[in-house]
């Protein structure tokens, strides 16, 4: 019993390792939810630990959590649903950083998520705010910007979010 | 269709090169669409400015910019063009707007970017709208808000022609027509096309977007309400600005051998590709046709259609159900019922979507809309009702601000411009502009 369920962990587990040196080990059936994982292991590349040098410890935490509940067979579809709502409730900034992630590791449906969650924080936005978030140093000349906004000057209208989060 | 299928991935390649030479390669990623990117390496954001070593986050890659603006409402973009030179060259780049759009038509599950255009004449035309999800939302304050209407002093008789991608042709008889995308506010008054037959003339009108081309085109039919024969058909194509001229469909109309001529009928709903007609006979007793007839903008082929058998007599006229061609039916005059063809083009697949009961003293005519959850709304004078197939139940929802309007229709909001060369051009400027920044940059 004990052996054959060690050579079972054996063989379909693999270990990514974060940008700080950090491994988790995770099962294959679940990492292969990343096309980049899943392309590393139908080439032969994964049999020692898998380096994600773009990904870093927190960011790799959510990512697993993330590819841990949708392979699992027993959530239903609203539960998935209401996982994805809370995964999302965090900063920006750190949505940013998942959404780096799921394009590095080709996750398509984080991808979405992420770029979902980010565009309904911040469209309603001032684009100063914007800036700030997406580290952006205006490169109009004041001139060009007045122009900008005076062809929609509506689009500037309504309740505008300056929070930065 | 393997020839036409070539076709297009020829233009498709075509298309792509122009937009290579007309980028900066370290921008090339940003307006591809993201399906089909290739992960290599990653391009960086094309403006050394935003190189802020004091701030945690990286800039990230065009191309996860354009991942996120492409999920955001019309309003947004508009306000967002004034981040900076590269989002401004995202936010007009053609690529982007058709992103935009597709995620808009397709993709959102909420239907958040689809709006009811309400109509209301008087001494002169006001236009409102609203959002289509909220108004099947129950917990949800509905108001309707006033658009900009383009023509100042627009009194006469006009009529909503059609909605596709964002943009709504609107046309008085044969006087004038008017392109308008009401999202970012841009009209275009189409030129004159001054058909032959200029007095008592009965006119029908289509719109629609043409895939294979991509170009937006307007079908114009032309009777002459006396005795003559002779039908005029005009189509005019965005992009080349102008009207031409293109044979009627005469010969496939009258085929069925009835004595009686036959005529189109009301606007042309754009379907697959094609603009559809109901038929009707041109009088003195007026009565529907067996078929209904297309038009194929592509290639600019006429076509007919058989609508199911044993509506003929209970056929009000024919209407679209979300993406559907649909037949409306009235059933002694107690009920409606709504056919739609599941299949396009085969006839077997015409089935009976729902009845709906007439309220008290008031006949329902489309337009319908679906829900993405398949209710169905109905809008008469001020009154929005809602029927839901799954239990035949019907409620009410009021918007503050309606009024009574007397015509309704659904458009996406969209970045998609009523003059598209502009369009392209200023894009295009903007994209050199930005080129020409970075190689003094450098």
């Amino acid at each position: 019993m004990a052996e054959a369920a060690s050579s079972t962990i054996e063989k379909n587990n693999l270990t990514l390792k974060s940008s700080y040196g950090d491994e988790f080990v995770l099962e294959e059936s679940i990492a292969i939810q990343s096309v980049t994982i899943k392309n590393m292991v139908e080439d032969g590349c994964s049999s020692s630990v898998i380096p994600l040098s773009k990904v870093d410890t927190g960011t790799l935490i959510k990512v697993i959590e993330y590819m841990k509940m949708h392979s699992s067979t027993s959530s239903n579809e609203e539960e998935i649903q209401n996982f994805d709502k809370e995964f999302v409730r965090i900063s920006i900034k750190t949505i940013l950083n998942i959404l780096e992630a799921a394009n590095f590791l080709d996750i398509r449906s984080l991808l979405d998520l992420c770029a979902e969650a980010v565009a309904n924080r911040i469209k309603n936005k001032t684009p100063e705010v914007v800036r700030k978030i997406f580290n952006i140093t205006s490169d109009f000349t004041p001139e060009e910007e007045a122009e900008i906004r005076n062809e929609t000057p509506w689009a500037f209208e309504g309740d505008l979010d300056h929070s930065l989060d | 269709m393997e020839f036409e299928r070539d076709e297009v991935s020829n233009q498709h390649s075509k298309r792509s090169t122009r937009t290579k030479r007309a980028q900066s390669p370290s921008n090339s990623a940003s307006n591809r669409h993201p399906k089909g990117r290739k992960r290599t390496k990653r391009a960086q954001f094309p403006s050394n400015s935003i190189q802020d070593s004091n701030l945690t986050i990286p800039a990230l890659p065009p191309e996860l910019i354009t991942e996120i603006l492409s999920r955001l409402p019309v309003k947004s973009l508009l306000k967002f063009r004034s981040v900076s030179k590269s989002w401004v060259a995202i936010i007009s780049s053609p690529e982007f707007i058709k992103t935009h759009l597709s995620l808009s038509a397709n993709k959102n599950k909420e239907d958040t970017h689809h709006m009811l255009i309400l109509g209301l004449s008087g001494p002169k035309w006001k236009f409102k709208d609203c959002p289509l999800s909220s108004l099947f939302c129950d917990s949800v304050v509905n108001e309707a808000f006033d658009l900009v209407y383009p023509i100042k002093n627009a009194s006469k008789d006009i009529s909503i022609v059609g909605s596709c991608n964002g943009l709504i042709l609107l046309a008085h008889y044969s006087e004038y027509s008017l392109l308008w995308n009401p999202a970012i506010r841009k009209c275009k008054k189409l030129p004159d096309l001054r058909p032959r037959l200029k007095k008592n003339n009965y006119a029908v009108y289509g719109f629609g977007h043409d895939e294979f081309h991509d170009d937006y085109k307007v079908m114009g039919v032309f009777n002459n309400y006396g005795g003559s024969d002779y039908v005029e058909v005009k189509m005019y194509s965005l992009k080349s600005d102008s009207w031409t001229s293109v044979d009627y469909c005469g010969e496939i109309l009258n085929a069925s051998g009835s004595s009686q001529k036959m005529k189109l009928n009301n606007s042309g709903l754009f379907v697959n590709g094609k603009l559809h007609w109901d038929t009707i006979t041109s009088g003195p007793v007026v009565r529907t046709g067996k078929n209904i007839i297309s038009f194929d903008l592509a290639n600019e082929k006429w076509e007919k259609l058989e609508k199911p058998s044993g509506v003929g007599k209970n056929e009000l006229c024919v209407g679209m159900l979300g993406s559907d061609l649909s037949i409306f039916c009235d059933y002694e005059e107690t009920y409606l019922g709504a056919w739609v063809m599941k299949e396009y083009g085969v006839k077997e697949s015409w089935v009976k979507m729902f009845t709906i009961e007439y309220p008290k003293g008031q006949y329902l005519y489309p337009p319908f809309f679906m829900s993405s959850k398949g209710e169905i709304l109905v809008v008469f004078g001020s009154t929005f009702m809602i029927y839901s197939s799954k239990d035949h139940s019907v409620r009410y929802t009021y918007v503050t601000n309606s009024g009574d309007c007397s015509l309704n229709e659904i458009y996406i909001e969209s970045l998609v411009c009523p003059f598209s060369t502009e369009g392209r051009e200023n894009a295009t400027k903007e994209r050199e502009k930005l080129r020409s920044k970075q190689s003094s940059n450098k």
